[in-house]
């Protein structure tokens, strides 16, 4: 039995391409019985979402996503000659590990992300209900699950990532546990300053304030934003209830001084205050680090934070590796010990073609020879071949129960001959 | 203190060192799981610790306070169980990795350097004051502990955060104020009533004791005098601010002083 992927992605097609191959669920109703049935694949399922459609198969021949594709030109009426440049194909080992990163979120758009699980749990539930997994891919999509809810227990590949804007949120959010008691500055009309303000506002801020120089600037701003504008004079005055003040005007110089921010904190009977200055040149002065209960973050120090927490999710991929080949291995144990049968099979009609051979070879001379001394050399010829092949037989049903009995097998097949030998026929 | 006690002490001790090695690896490695194993070590520490100590008072039937070893363990067991509950009913979280380093040594010292209050057992027999005075004290510092836990918190956020270094496995800098400062407070007061049914005991006390010097009542007042400072100063300054901490730090170690290192003088004295 062969695992067999066909699919494409966002890494490798473009939208206006991935949008014609998505099957909504109604024709995925139709489509997995027919490539059951008419196709004759064993099993299969497919995982289609707004960034990849895959095709899972369990086939009994190396070559079912040819079928696969012969079912999409057919039945979805779809030149794939525009498409051949964008497909990926994986074939067993590598279609295991290619569904269990699916499933853990790390060939994702948003790396980490958790819809997915619940996507590779609809294509599941879906081909259960069109008769189209059985024991492979109803085995292989439960371990992909498994594997998914792992990662995210187990790691924090789950967490997302940060860019400035949501960094400086984040960072915000390790100062006070909940924003929705909490009221915000925003000083200066720029892009980033917007951004940030309205994750802020996403984030259930209590209050919003904007200023600017230009006092019709803030007031334009405020109203896209629902918030309030004051007049930029009164900054300091407002510092004394804000507790997140986002700074990013264009001015040459620092508007939030050392000396602001002092007499601003004894008013505050230091409650903490979270200065955001995304402006450059900087506009509030660095000193103000030193002021207890101040904490400043500047775009240095924001993109401080973005790269380790590149680095970190990097780490946690790593991680997320780590448990896709542990449950890789253990998926392959799994699905050798359930090709043993058909490998002994195959090994067993090697030996008794061989012996047939030999007998046919020696047909003539054996001819000569009484029935009884002709079964007698065939009885010994049956039973030296019947013990020779014992050890293996039983080091066969050793391996399967083994750590890395997928490789052991493989052995067994190329001493043996064997390759393909267990694994051909007819699908359906 | 029973054998069957002791070795039960001894594998929880065993237990607690595994959970802050799980807990302080899940802060310098990363690994999400050290926590949730570090937990489970702890509450299955804290289980056998319980039953230790039950086993102990079925077979002894001695007061839990004529031993360091069965003080501290009381001490250890009420720590972790409020922040067991901290953990599972609060925001704040992480208060393991400093609590269960505590519990640990805490518990070890007093295994290393065992005291008995042998002159403990019939004072306590013949002063009922006494022993609710050494438990309700007991029960300030376990609120001591947990105020210092937070305030360590408190003062590790902010200078990650003064940094610009962000991190998932603290609370947020406020929520660990406010639990510095509940605790404080709790601890405070609890401490205070303890003072107070000591001082009872103490005028109810015959003999010439009052007229003595006990050195662990002398140190129980600036212990509690910085607390006091601390739960004063907090309302002109404000709770969160980072540098007051620190008084909650010296209080603690006063305190924990006071109750490994420092022993009433009952032996020196004729109470009848």
């Amino acid at each position: 039995m062969h695992i067999l992927t066909l699919g494409l992605n966002h890494r490798t097609t473009p939208v206006q391409l991935r949008e014609q191959l998505a099957f909504p669920e109604s024709l995925l109703q139709a489509a997995l019985p027919r490539l059951v049935g008419e196709y004759g694949l064993a099993e299969a399922a497919i995982l289609s979402t707004c960034n990849r459609s895959e095709i899972y198969v369990a086939s009994h021949a190396e070559n079912g996503l040819s079928k696969a594709r012969q079912f999409l030109t057919e039945v979805r009426g779809i030149d794939l000659s525009q498409f051949e440049p964008h497909f990926y194909e994986f074939s067993n080992e590598d279609a295991v590990t290619h569904l269990f990163s699916v499933a853990c979120g790390i060939d994702s758009m948003v790396i980490g992300e958790s819809q997915i699980l619940g996507q590779v749990r609809d294509a599941l539930e879906l081909a259960r209900q069109n008769d189209s997994a059985h024991i492979v891919l109803n085995e292989l999509f439960q371990r992909s699950l498994r594997v998914g809810k792992r990662a995210r227990s187990e790691t924090d590949i789950g967490r997302g990532h940060l860019s400035i804007s949501t960094a400086a949120v984040e960072l915000a959010n390790q100062i006070f546990e909940n924003l929705k008691d909490r009221r915000g500055i925003l000083v200066g009309t720029g892009e980033m300053g917007e951004l940030i303000a309205q994750y802020l506002i996403d984030a259930s801020i209590q209050s919003l304030t904007v200023t600017n120089r230009t006092h019709s600037r803030a007031q334009a701003l405020a109203v896209r934003l629902g918030a309030e504008a004051i007049e930029f004079e009164h900054l300091a005055k407002h510092l004394e209830s804000a507790d997140i003040a986002i700074t990013a005007t264009a001015s040459s110089e620092c508007v939030v001084t050392t000396e602001m921010v002092r007499r601003v904190m004894k008013a505050r009977l230091g409650r903490p205050l979270v200065l955001i200055d995304i402006a450059v040149p900087r506009d509030v002065e660095p000193d103000i680090r030193s002021l207890d209960n101040v904490f400043l973050f500047d775009i240095d120090s924001l993109e401080q934070v973005v790269a380790a927490n590149r680095e970190e999710r990097e780490h946690e991929i790593s991680v997320v590796r780590g448990i896709i080949q542990t449950e890789l291995n253990d998926f392959l144990n799994w699905f050798n010990a359930l090709s043993t049968g058909p490998l002994i099979q195959a090994l067993k009609q090697r030996s008794n073609e061989l012996q047939e051979k030999e007998l046919a070879r020696w047909q003539s001379k054996l001819d000569r020879l009484s029935t009884e001394e002709k079964e007698m050399i065939v009885g010994i010829l049956r039973g030296y071949s019947n013990k020779l092949l014992h050890d293996p037989l039983v080091c066969i049903r050793e391996f399967a129960n083994s750590e890395d009995g997928y490789l052991q097998l493989d052995t067994v097949r190329k001493l043996f001959h064997l390759e393909g030998f267990d694994r051909e026929g007819d699908d359906g | 203190m029973t054998t069957e006690c002791a070795v039960i002490i001894a594998i929880s001790l065993v237990l607690y060192l595994a959970a802050s090695l799980f807990f302080l690896g899940q802060i310098f490695f990363g690994r999400r799981t050290w926590n949730a194993l570090g937990r489970r070590v702890l509450r299955i520490g804290l289980g056998v610790h319980i039953a230790g100590l039950l086993v102990h008072f079925a077979v002894s039937g001695t007061s839990p306070f004529t031993d360091m070893l069965l003080i501290m363990s009381l001490f250890v067991v009420a720590v972790i169980l409020v922040d067991e509950l901290i953990e599972r009913f609060t925001a704040v979280r992480s208060l393991g990795f400093i609590v269960t380093p505590l519990a640990f040594f805490g518990l070890l010292y007093p295994a290393l350097m065992p005291v008995r209050f042998d002159a403990a057992e019939s004072m306590l027999l013949r002063h009922p004051w006494l022993g609710m005075h050494i438990g309700t004290t007991l029960l300030g510092v376990v609120g001591f502990a947990l105020a210092f836990t937070a305030a360590i918190i408190v003062i590790v956020q902010s200078r990650l955060l003064k940094r610009g270094r962000l991190n998932q496995w603290l609370p947020a800098l406020d929520t660990a104020a406010i639990a510095t400062d509940r605790f404080a407070g709790s601890g405070f007061f609890l401490f205070t009533i303890g003072l107070i049914m000591g001082i009872i005991w103490l005028f109810g006390a015959p003999g010439d004791y009052l007229g003595t010097s006990d050195p662990k009542i002398l140190l129980a007042f600036p212990t509690w005098g910085v607390f006091a400072a601390y739960l004063y100063l907090r309302g002109i300054v404000g709770r969160q601010e980072s540098r007051l901490k620190w008084l909650v730090i010296a209080g603690f170690f006063l305190a924990l002083v006071n109750l490994l290192g420092v022993r009433h003088n009952f032996d020196s004295v004729e109470l009848l």
